[in-house]
């Protein structure tokens, strides 16, 4: 279970984001707001990726409307 | 784990089902007179009008455990629900958040919230002279993780639902057809079970898990919902028919604001949708 190797698994799916890793909850950051519909479209293989990385949960961050980059977390 | 009961049924009483009821009334029957621990939900509502029905008011009684754990919107349905059908009700607080192995959440926290109630309302059947009390667990509820079984077990509290075989959706046609409004409402278990296992439980905790809920009611998310509580962060949990809707950026971005109005910080939703226990999975809890 590494949210580095599930990001860079989105990544290459074309959802630009970054992974935060609580456990096995991973929470997805999206780039910008383009990124966030792409990881909505792409929903189920997301979560596809998700369960093959070992992670039990994905939810995506929602961003201000303000702001087009989240900011990162990392535990 | 529970799966979700979606959709909720509809459908027509089977032969089945409709022995099941005249099952559960000749238990009822034999008991004689009966205490239920009654919050309001689809299954202690079903049984409070059934109770009734069979032992009427003298010998029946509906009791409302109250503390910062039990939904107010869950107490205003109780309430509704005892003043239309003429259930006696009386209520009770109970102050589970006070016991620290409550209140540090171990997986078995619902144990001592259980142990709490039961231990405040057997006291009160023996008093009034009351043959039994009940709680509203139904056959489907068996294979869930659910210490909180265990105390009532220990406290020789009755599960007449599940004694019968009666499950959520036969439940839920049963209510229909006694006119029962939330027939079709979705389940509502206590806040706490927003909060992973080994995060604390508090009052204030509690509170902006309920407001979140409330906020998100209001912007017209329904069906199955939850808030999860994740320290800064709320993770939401929209009902499978509801979530793609709710994805769309304008749509999430109120997602966001009716959750952050309640306190949290960061607001992400959860991709898979609802699902009953989750945290159970998150935790790695499974029923046994």
């Amino acid at each position: 279970m590494s949210a580095a190797t599930l990001e860079a698994a989105l990544r290459e799916l074309g959802v630009r984001c970054t992974v935060e890793g609580r456990d096995r909850l991973a929470v997805l950051v999206a780039d910008d707001a383009d990124a966030s519909r792409d990881a909505a479209r792409m929903r189920n293989d997301t979560l596809r990726l998700m369960r093959a990385h070992g992670f039990t949960n994905l939810a995506l961050e929602v961003a201000a409307a303000s702001a087009d980059h989240a900011p990162l977390h990392r535990d | 784990m529970s799966t979700e009961v979606s959709p909720r049924s509809s459908g027509a009483v089977t032969a089945a089902t409709e022995e099941k009821e005249r099952a559960l009334m000749a238990w009822l029957r034999a008991r004689g007179s009966a205490l239920l621990g009654f919050s309001g939900g689809v299954d202690s509502a079903y049984l409070a009008i059934v109770a009734l029905d069979v032992l009427g008011a003298n010998r029946f009684l509906g009791v409302i455990g109250r503390s910062a754990s039990y939904p107010e919107e869950q107490w205003r349905e109780a309430r509704a629900v005892a003043d239309r059908f003429g259930i006696p009700v009386i209520e009770l607080d109970t102050e589970e958040l006070r016991d620290p192995r409550y209140a540090a959440n171990p997986t078995n926290r619902c144990y001592f919230c259980k142990a709490e109630l039961w231990g405040r309302l057997v006291p009160v059947a023996q008093e009034r002279g009351f043959a039994a009390v009940l709680d509203g667990t139904n056959a489907d509820d068996r294979s869930d993780y659910r210490p909180g079984a265990a105390a009532a077990l220990e406290l020789e509290v009755e599960s007449p639902l599940a004694a019968v075989g009666l499950t959520k959706d036969e439940i839920r046609q049963l209510s229909r057809r006694r006119g029962l409004s939330g027939w079709d409402r979705p389940a509502s278990p206590c806040l706490s079970s927003r909060i992973p296992y080994g995060t604390a439980v508090t009052t204030d905790r509690l509170r902006s898990i309920e407001a979140a809920e409330r906020a998100l009611r209001a912007i017209g998310v329904t069906g199955d919902m939850r808030v999860r509580y994740h320290d800064d962060l709320a993770r939401v949990e929209l009902s499978r028919t509801e979530i793609d809707a709710w994805l769309d950026l304008d749509a999430s971005r109120r997602i966001r604001d009716a959750v952050i109005s309640a306190g949290f910080t960061r607001v992400a939703i959860d991709l898979a949708g609802f699902r009953s226990g989750s945290l159970n999975v998150l935790s790695g809890v499974t029923a046994g």
